[in-house]
């Protein structure tokens, strides 16, 4: 008596089991593929490069502000330099003031030369690569994110 | 398909270039067929591999670069490097370098004035071509293409335009090869990825695209273990084994126990449940697609082809989406068979039937605007032919049709008024009769079983036996319906280009057929909106108008009472079944 009620408990424990398991499985694999669903991403953030123009465009000891870059480039007789204008903190891009530039969101201030002068930003502005071309234009190369 | 490749591009060389007489350039063709022939014949797939150049060099201008090596099974990248070999090379180089001082050095002196038709000798086309003064461009390396973001553009524009002479002479699969092969020569290629025009917006010329892995064996799997898991189920459940239910709030849905009668499913054929169901499920497939696509004329299609070709499992999830929506219409119609097969809209069912009625023709709506998202060339009968018959319509017609259309043509302002209404507008007003209508179910009653004198047996059944039926009915419905949609995808046809002048054929979805069929008849307003509207008043005021099924009749089919409703209500959802059917088969 015992032992085939035993048989019927055990065949169907692992009846239950089994259901489990399965429906656990199926459950599994759908939330995997819904996770992967959403694991696509369109765009590349690879490095951009911006044409500036013929070099010789420049006045020497100039500088240029472009806000769709958005970037500042100063040109002396050694030669080019450029600085992101964004804003280390939470990234709004900066305004020119009197001696440098200065954030419109939180305040943060910083030195013609990208040096941080104040406000809740720590970081200096990140120096972006220029490249002069062998025909005599100018390149800014600006870092991909990622 | 590599014996045709092989053959028609040097016959193609070679009769544009030769200065050989032509019984020559004959003979020569006729052996390189025969000679091709025979390899073929003797060594089969194996010898297109060969290297021997068939009589391609016969008479070459200059000294013609070797054809591209032949792969077998080829890609469609190498496919289409044999068609640039025998079409493009002349002009774009044959390192896609383009028309260069470089490559013209390579043609015999004659022949190096490309802007004179000295290219192409005295087999040039009689006003000589006409070659922008830039020369051909560089197809492939830093800042070739320019002009051209998507494969999609691409293609067509080389199907369009090239090559020169002459121009659209490419067969469609052929400019598909030669896409195939630029975006190779560009690093931009997928080798096993087949281009066209339902996927090719999704792939950019610039960069390399990683394709996502198949799901289907994955779904393969899933809907397997879902049918298992309900097999399992409906063991434990018959011997009584499975665990309690604790309470919840899908237990408190339910009434504590209903009369066994209506719960039967050789009576209810569970449309109602199924229908719940495809209705849940759109809901939340129809979220997921809607984080994808972007409802303006240009991108709409191609970020369904997004979707389809880039976003994991995304065609699994819009097929899904597809075919819950084909399955609700369908299920409702069964619903709507069932209930006046058995005279069960008989009061105080009366208004929950036409709450029922109307969740139909707002369910017919829904996969009307659905379908016309897509902004495909599938959706022409429906912009053109479904919009324009609301004009027929006296005097509200032209202010209804600016009113659907958002302005005096189709455009961008239609797209995004149909996908409001889908995602918004029709989506609101239909969950909400819908649960009035379910409401309504438990307020009547219940379903419609013989009142309690009546019945044979008087057995209840607890609202636990309740749920399990409806759990190992939600098992199988998601295991088949996954089934479905990872086997047969849902359909997608070539961008629409301009919404406002459709051209070529143009038939109806399929739910809308039988309104195309009738419009074939006569008076668009009469047949293509007057007897549609008919229909749904005929069957509207079945239970109004006609005798009904007495009480004791309630819960079985066919019942005395009300067979002119029966019959009325029977003929005209055949005759919908037949001129869909009609329409399917012209």
């Amino acid at each position: 008596m015992m032992d085939i009620h035993n048989r019927k408990f055990s065949r169907q424990t692992f009846l239950r089991l089994l259901t489990r398991v399965s429906l656990g499985l199926a459950g599994g694999l759908g939330l995997a593929g819904l996770i992967r669903y959403f694991s696509h991403s369109p765009g590349s953030s690879q490095t951009r490069t911006y044409d500036l123009g013929p070099a010789g465009e420049f006045p020497p000891d100039g500088k240029l502000i472009r806000l769709d870059i958005p970037a500042v480039i100063y040109w002396t007789g050694e030669g080019y330099r450029a600085y992101s204008l964004v804003c280390t903190h939470l990234g709004c891009v900066l305004e020119e003031n009197g001696t440098g530039f200065s954030c419109p969101c939180h305040g943060s201030s910083f030195s013609a030369e990208g040096k941080v002068t104040g406000g809740p930003a720590s970081a200096d502005l990140p120096r972006m690569k220029v490249e002069l071309t062998p025909e005599g234009n100018l390149l800014l190369h600006q870092e991909g994110e990622g | 398909m590599i014996a045709s490749k092989l053959l028609y591009n040097p016959q193609k060389a070679i009769q544009k270039r030769s200065t050989m007489p032509a019984w020559l350039r004959i003979i020569i063709l006729i052996l390189g067929v025969l000679f091709l022939a025979g390899v073929l014949l003797y060594a089969g797939p194996a010898a297109a591999s060969s290297p021997e150049n068939p009589p391609l060099q016969a008479a070459p201008h200059y000294q013609r670069p070797g054809p591209p090596p032949t792969v077998y099974p080829p890609s469609q990248g190498d496919s289409g490097a044999q068609a640039y070999w025998g079409m493009c090379q002349d002009c774009h180089g044959d390192q896609g370098q383009g028309l260069t001082a470089d490559w013209r050095s390579a043609f015999a002196p004659a022949y190096r004035d490309c802007w004179q038709a000295g290219c192409h000798g005295e087999d040039a086309p009689p006003k000589g071509f006409v070659i922008p003064t830039a020369g051909a461009p560089a197809l492939a390396g830093p800042g070739a293409l320019p002009r051209f973001s998507t494969a999609l553009e691409l293609g067509t524009y080389i199907y369009e335009k090239m090559p020169l002479f002459p121009t659209g002479s490419l067969s469609e699969d052929q400019a598909w090869e030669l896409t195939a092969y630029l975006l190779d020569l560009n690093h931009a290629g997928n080798p096993g990825f087949v281009l066209g025009t339902t996927n090719s917006a999704a792939i950019p010329v610039h960069q390399k695209t990683s394709l996502p892995e198949k799901p289907l064996p994955w779904a393969l799997v899933t809907s397997l273990l879902l049918f298992a898991g309900a097999a399992g189920y409906r063991r434990l459940s018959l011997s009584g084994a499975s665990s309690p239910h604790r309470g919840n709030f899908y237990l408190h849905l339910h009434p504590a126990t209903i009369p066994a009668d209506q719960a039967r499913f050789s009576y209810t054929l569970a449309a109602g449940g199924l229908a719940v169901f495809f209705s849940l499920v759109l809901l939340i497939t129809g979220v997921l697609v809607s984080y994808y696509y972007q409802p303006s004329p240009p991108d709409a299609a191609a970020t369904i082809q997004t979707i389809n070709t880039l976003v994991p499992n995304g065609d699994l999830v819009r097929s899904i989406h597809f075919w819950s929506a084909q399955l609700l219409v369908v299920t409702l119609m069964v619903h709507l068979v069932r209930v006046i097969l058995t005279g069960a809209y008989a009061p105080p069912r009366r208004f929950n039937y036409l709450l029922g009625l109307s969740l139909l023709v707002l369910a017919l709506l829904l996969d009307f605007t659905g379908y016309l998202l897509r902004w495909d060339e599938g959706i022409r009968w429906a912009l053109v032919v479904g919009t324009n018959l609301l004009k027929t319509i006296p005097l509200v017609g032209d202010s209804l049709y600016r009113f659907v259309i958002g302005g005096a043509r189709p455009g961008a302002a239609s797209l995004i008024r149909f996908y409001s209404w889908h995602i918004y507008g029709l989506t609101v007003i239909f969950s909400a009769v819908a649960i009035w209508h379910i409401f309504r179910v438990r307020r009547d009653g219940g379903i419609s079983a013989p009142p309690p004198a009546h019945r044979e047996s008087r057995e209840r059944i607890p609202r636990s036996a309740l749920i399990r039926q409806e759990v190992l009915a939600l098992l199988l419905a998601s295991g088949a319906l996954l089934l479905l949609s990872a086997l047969a995808p849902a359909p997608l046809a070539k961008p629409l280009i301009s919404g406002a002048n459709p051209t070529g054929d143009s038939g109806a979805p399929w739910f809308f057929l039988w309104i195309q069929e009738t419009l074939k008849i006569g008076d668009p307003f009469l047949w293509g909106v007057g007897l549609p509207l008919l229909a749904v008043i005929l069957l509207g005021l079945l239970p109004f108008a006609l005798p009904n099924a007495a009480p004791e009749e309630w819960g079985i089919w066919l019942p005395e009472g009300n067979r002119l409703g029966q019959l009325i209500g029977l003929v005209i959802i055949a005759l919908i079944f037949l001129l869909t059917l009609l329409g399917w088969l012209s």
